[in-house]
């Protein structure tokens, strides 16, 4: 078994302030054995490409036209702390269902039921740890509930191959058939919009999270004292950083955050000190009912009018999954514009409501000109941005090809960052971890593949504050930390840091690692990356100055190949005439502490 | 191209028929005055309100009104040493009054969009109009007052070269030199002599919406949302100063005869005025209650008249050297006061969808009558929402008109769009018409009122077969417009009686109002469609072997009662179905063949129990509250 000092694992003192050069080292950190090996390697191993059927990472099989699915799966796959989440949302319906099952047994009369429609008998069997429970359940479930389940399987059968490291496509059959029951959009073999499927997928989820919480609400007893279902809450990865604070003192449900109402010119900020960080926190987040599609997926629009004539001010929010970035059909000269500036412009509107589009002032009673901004009071943790690639004209679908860079970092444009002064940093910024590429000159005839930055995301599972409920799934809190070292051990292949002593000592503070990175993580084939980066050509000057670079994996189906971040970035960049363009990007949220 | 007829219909324009319920006079202004005037030989002050109406006051009390508007008034120009008034409103017309004797002589449809400023050469007797639609016009005075119905054409110059919409014009008494103001945040200038665009002045960070300029038009003074007055050098091209004395927006502007002060009202209520040689140097001429709209001088200039977003107008006593020198303190009183009128602010359509509950700036509630155009009761300061609950009935009545406060006042739109003005059908009797023979027979609230509007119109008399169970006051004033567009014609209902009147209603009257009111043509019935299921007591003996496999489908007129459905339960769906009374005939209280009465049908709807005189849209809209079709389900009750 695997060795723990030569297994390093790069906790993240929550002290510690994460400066912007460390961000990167932390994230590609498994990537820094290759560099130190490195001589030796290059002399054992000399070859370039890993051999065929050799992947990093489990890969997914096109069943027909099914690329679609198969690069939103791997993008979600590899979006930050999404697999994590998604995990305890399985457990916890499990639970949950378990818990109500044995009420029903109790008072064989129970009259509320998870959901109308009975879905065929799926089970969720795929976690060894919900095998016992879902064998007693018998709370029929939605299709809903199916859809996430069958997606959550999908993983963990993605996370044993790779321990088996297996070589072979995986057919995500099931789901595939559970997302058609659920949705006759998706029926027929015919090639889908990824976009819809992920905005459905994520649709999907929340509501999963939203029958959980209406059944314990409904059910109150089913609940221990400790279990109490907390408004949504931050998530942790956030939580490290400053902005941790924020979504905690968020109160209202995002979905019910429409509301209008008149300003005196104050709004909310959104950050609060970063000295209000406090462990006492951690013991009610996550909970139950914890909703975490709306906590990281979801932003909030602010719509701001004034009327012309009384110039008073109305604001509007509405809370929103993606945002739709429109492309210019023709290949304008480029302004010396930013990338950021770019999607900054095509974000954040600003419209004159006049002519025939005038406003109906509540105060004036009467239609004025008045001016509109759009703005976004809050931008989610996972950001995606929808390049309006498609448009619909006389002439059916067609697809816009102009050429949109892709910044592998993109300044925040939330309110509080725009509002920044020249000279100071804004409170966020922006990290490109996946992006969904079409190919090809149509929505019906093209092709989706995947660019996902390679992590384990091992800094999601670090101090998970979710205990598992006492006796409900299968370790109980004792076994547990008798065996925490063993949590450690699928994942100690690529975790690499400078200095030893942390894990020693994380450990001894109570760090401990969340179990469900062995159900349904991901677990990177070192070797293969490894012999990528050694094979890849590099100047002694990149190596001095650049450090440890960012791994990408190009998952297109069956093939999965690491590339460096350089090729990455050529592969965005522009090309005249191309067709294979960036449709989905997906920013990660950074928040920097300011150094003061 | 201007002229006096009405504006032509455009035919794809839709016209709907809108009336203003108002008082046979209104003395005072309902809502905000966005302009003053002045006639120091006459002592008469004009001002125009955001209630269409320019009302005029001599030695400070009022003395007419002058109404033709349809829409707020956005700024007036007396010229002509005072004999003729030109006015600029938000319903895209000037107008052109004689002043003296209040009446207007001819209307000017050039704009597109709100008329939002205007500006007078008095040396020239020369008017320039500008606002939404980007346009400035150029106006000879004496050409304009010299317009007839017969000879009503008139050309205007046009100042090129705006992009965006105007809010405020100034131009120097000699005419040398206009400037605008725009939410283009630059100031543009023109030479009105020979239209020739002169150039632009930025500077401004929002709409700038007051300007003055000085005689000699070498200088100008421009306030603006950002909140700034800015003094400029047409000369130099530049700003040459900036005056930050408000917190908030810069509404208004007036310049001391010698350019050596500057008065200033904006959004935070006050009016200051600023020594434009020492700027630092400011005196508050007062707070005033709301945001100032306007302001202009007395006659002695000695004092200002401040007009607001609210409705009185007063006086204010302007600083001397002693106020500036801090050596007396200012007056905290107006030196004179016009009350206004409070303008509605709220209008909640009752269910009767007869009456609106209204409360009005001083909260005061009171009830209209929308088919007699008149108030009916004044309820003091109550509890607006708590008197909308009491007077809430069990009955719907679907929408046939909209309601407009934009002028302070309740105006009723009447048309055939998403809202049809013909789809209320109540009953004589619950239209509390007494002397109808049949107080069973459906009445339509669009067509009662629409031919109370057109009574004096065209022969549309009472005839008895059509017979007109209301009339509405004769100085209610009519006005037919282009949906969400300009107005085409504005008469009072007493007035549509006169030649005139009648020519140009024959042009503007549209066919669906025509036929309605001419023809006697009765529109459609609204239909509502439904289903009728036995309730499991009834027993299957009672029912057709056919009952049991299907629900009945039936469609209805909206108003049936529930009693005309037990009806129909009774003849058609119990028993044989060999009743032998027609439908509609049935009496109730007689035992029909099957052994039951009609009082014994009983009707429920979502398991409530149905009163047999409410009709069908009032339960498909209260009890049942979908849009599917409704299920009504039936049993007997007290079975013999």
């Amino acid at each position: 078994m695997t060795i723990l000092e030569d297994n390093v694992i790069p906790l993240r003192s929550k002290l510690r302030l994460p400066t912007q050069n460390q961000a990167p080292k932390r994230e590609g950190s498994f990537l820094e054995a290759p560099y130190r090996k490195r001589q030796e390697l290059d002399m054992l191993n000399g070859y370039r490409a890993p051999e065929a059927g050799d992947f990093p990472v489990a890969t997914l099989a096109n069943m027909g036209n099914t690329c679609f699915l198969n690069s939103v799966l791997y993008t979600l796959r590899y979006a930050p702390t999404f697999l994590h989440n998604l995990h305890h949302l399985i457990g916890d319906l499990a639970l949950v269902s378990s818990r109500l099952s044995q009420t029903k047994a109790k008072t064989s009369s129970l009259g509320r039921n998870v959901g109308a429609i009975t879905g065929p008998s799926s089970r969720s069997t795929s976690s060894k740890d919900l095998l016992a429970l879902s064998s007693s359940d018998i709370i029929p479930k939605s299709k809903v509930q199916i859809v996430t389940e069958k997606l959550h399987e999908l993983y963990v059968t993605m996370h044993n191959l790779e321990v088996k490291e297996s070589s072979d496509a995986y057919q995500p059959v099931a789901l595939l058939q559970a997302i058609r029951e659920a949705n006759s959009i998706f029926e027929g073999n015919h090639q889908q919009d990824a976009h819809e499927l992920l905005v459905y997928l994520l649709d999907n989820i929340r509501e999963t999270c939203d029958l959980l919480t209406q059944q314990v609400q409904q059910n109150p007893d089913l609940l221990t004292e400790s279990e109490i279902i907390p408004s949504p809450n931050s998530s942790k990865i956030w939580s490290v950083r400053r902005s941790w604070k924020i979504t905690k003192k968020k109160e209202k449900n995002a979905k019910e955050a429409i509301s209008e109402e008149q300003v005196n010119g104050a709004s909310v900020t959104d950050t609060e000190d970063a000295c209000s960080v406090d462990g006492g926190g951690d013991n009610n987040k996550k909970k139950l009912g914890y909703n975490f599609v709306a906590e990281d997926f979801e932003g909030v629009t602010l719509r701001r009018t004034r009327c012309l004539e009384c110039e008073s001010v109305t604001e509007r929010k509405e809370p929103f999954y993606d945002i739709p970035v429109p492309i210019p059909v023709k290949d304008t000269d480029f302004e010396p514009d930013s990338a950021s500036e770019i999607y900054r412009k095509a974000c954040v509107t600003s419209e004159k409501l006049c002519d025939a589009n005038k406003y109906l002032c509540e105060k004036c009673q009467r239609y004025n000109e008045a001016s509109r901004d759009v703005l976004f009071e809050k931008l989610p943790n996972i950001m995606v941005l929808q390049l309006k690639r498609f448009t619909t004209s006389s002439a059916g679908v067609q697809k816009v090809n102009t050429y949109l860079p892709t910044p592998l970092e993109l300044e925040c444009f939330c309110e509080s960052c725009c509002n920044v002064e020249e000279d100071e940093t804004p409170p966020h910024r922006y990290r490109l971890c996946c992006v969904i590429m079409h190919l090809g000159a149509s929505m019906a005839s093209g092709h989706y593949i995947a660019y996902v930055k390679a992590s384990d995301h091992f800094e999601d599972y670090v101090e998970c504050s979710r205990n598992m409920p006492k006796g409900s799934l299968s370790a109980s809190s004792s076994e547990k930390s008798l065996n925490i070292l063993k949590f450690f051990k699928p994942r100690t292949i690529g975790s690499l840091s400078e200095n030893k002593s942390i894990l020693s000592k994380s450990v001894v503070n109570g760090v401990r690692m969340c179990k469900s990175m062995d159900c349904c993580g991901v677990k990177i084939n070192k070797n293969v990356v490894e012999n990528v980066v050694n094979s890849y050509p590099r100047n002694k000057e990149d190596f001095c100055n650049g450090g440890p670079e960012d791994m990408w994996l190009e998952c297109d189906d069956e093939s999965v190949k690491p590339i460096t971040s350089q090729e990455f970035k050529e592969e965005l960049a522009f090309k005249p005439n191309s067709t294979s363009t960036p449709y989905l990007l997906f920013y990660s949220k950074i928040t920097d502490i300011p150094l003061d | 191209m201007a002229n006096l007829k009405p504006g032509g219909q455009n035919p794809r324009k839709k016209v709907q028929v809108s009336m203003v319920i108002c008082e046979a006079e209104e003395k005072r202004h309902r809502s905000g005055v966005n302009a003053l005037q002045i006639d120091p030989a006459l002592d008469r002050l004009y001002s125009a309100g955001r209630d269409s109406i320019i009302r005029v006051y001599e030695h400070e009390r009022y003395l007419h009104g002058m109404e033709h508007h349809t829409d707020w008034v956005n700024d007036i120009v007396l010229c002509c040493g005072g004999r003729h008034l030109i006015s600029a409103s938000s319903d895209t017309t000037v107008k052109v009054w004689n002043a003296h004797k209040g009446f207007c002589m001819s209307t000017l449809r050039t704009h597109k969009d709100y008329v939002k400023a205007l500006a007078y050469a008095k040396d020239r007797e020369q008017v320039a109009s500008a606002g939404l639609d980007k346009s400035i016009y150029l106006w000879d005075i004496n050409t304009l007052t010299a317009l007839t119905a017969s000879n009503n054409t008139v050309t205007t110059s046009s100042l090129m070269g705006s992009k965006e919409s105007i809010y405020s014009l100034a131009m120097n008494p000699p005419g040398t030199v206009i400037v605008s103001g725009s939410t283009e945040k630059a100031l543009r200038l023109w030479d009105p002599r020979n239209c020739v665009k002169l150039f632009k002045l930025k500077g401004h960070t929002d709409n700038v919406k007051a300007l003055v300029v000085s005689k000699d038009g070498t200088h100008c003074i421009s306030g603006s949302s950002d909140g700034s007055i800015k003094v400029w050098s047409l000369g130099g091209q530049r700003c040459i100063q900036t005056i930050r004395v408000h917190s908030d927006s810069v509404w208004a502007l007036l310049a001391t005869e010698n350019f050596t002060h500057v008065i200033s009202g904006g959004r935070d209520k006050k009016v200051i005025m600023t020594d434009l040689k020492n700027p630092q140097n400011s005196v508050v001429v007062c707070v005033e209650e709301a945001p100032v709209l306007k302001m202009c001088f007395t006659a002695d200039q000695q004092a200002v008249w401040v007009s607001t977003s609210n409705s009185s107008i007063r006086c204010w006593k302007l600083p001397t050297e002693k106020h500036f020198k801090e050596e007396a303190k200012m007056p905290t009183s107006p030196i004179s006061l016009i009350p206004g009128g409070a303008a509605i602010r709220q209008a909640v359509v009752l269910n009767d969808k007869r009456h609106i509950l209204t409360k009005d700036a001083n909260d005061n509630v009171a009830l209209y009558d929308v088919l007699r155009a008149r108030k009916i009761e004044d309820l003091g300061q109550i509890n607006f929402q708590d008197e909308i609950k009491n007077r809430f009935k069990v009955v719907y009545v679907p929408n046939w008109f909209n309601v407009d406060l934009k002028t302070g006042m309740l105006t009723i739109h009447l048309g055939q769009d998403e809202v049809d003005c013909f789809s209320a059908w109540v009953s004589a009797r619950d239209a509390g018409i007494r002397d109808c023979p049949d107080p069973d027979q459906k009445v339509n609230y669009g067509k009662l009122l629409l031919q109370a509007l057109f009574e004096h119109w065209r022969g549309v008399e009472r005839d008895p077969e059509n017979k007109l169970y209301f009339s509405v006051p004769k100085h209610i004033p009519l006005i037919l417009s282009e949906v969400g567009g300009r107005t085409l014609y504005r008469v009072l209902v007493g007035d549509t009686v006169g030649d005139t009147e009648n020519a140009l209603l024959n042009e503007t009257v549209p066919n669906w109002v025509i036929s309605i009111i001419e023809e006697n043509s009765t529109g459609k019935f609204i239909k509502v469609q439904f289903y009728l299921q036995p309730h499991s007591s009834v027993p299957s003996h009672l029912l057709k072997q056919d009952r049991l496999k299907k629900p009945d489908r039936l469609v209805a007129n909206d108003f049936i009662q529930c009693r005309k459905v037990a009806e129909h339960i009774l003849e058609k769906l119990l028993g044989d179905g060999n009743a032998s009374s027609p439908g509609g005939d049935a009496d109730s209280t007689t035992p029909s063949g099957n052994g039951y009465n009609v009082d014994q049908i009983e009707l429920t709807c979502n398991d409530q129990v149905l009163d047999p005189a409410m009709d069908l849209r009032t339960v498909k809209h209260f009890i049942w509250k979908s849009s599917a079709d409704l299920t009504l389900h039936y049993r007997i009750v007290n079975p013999k």
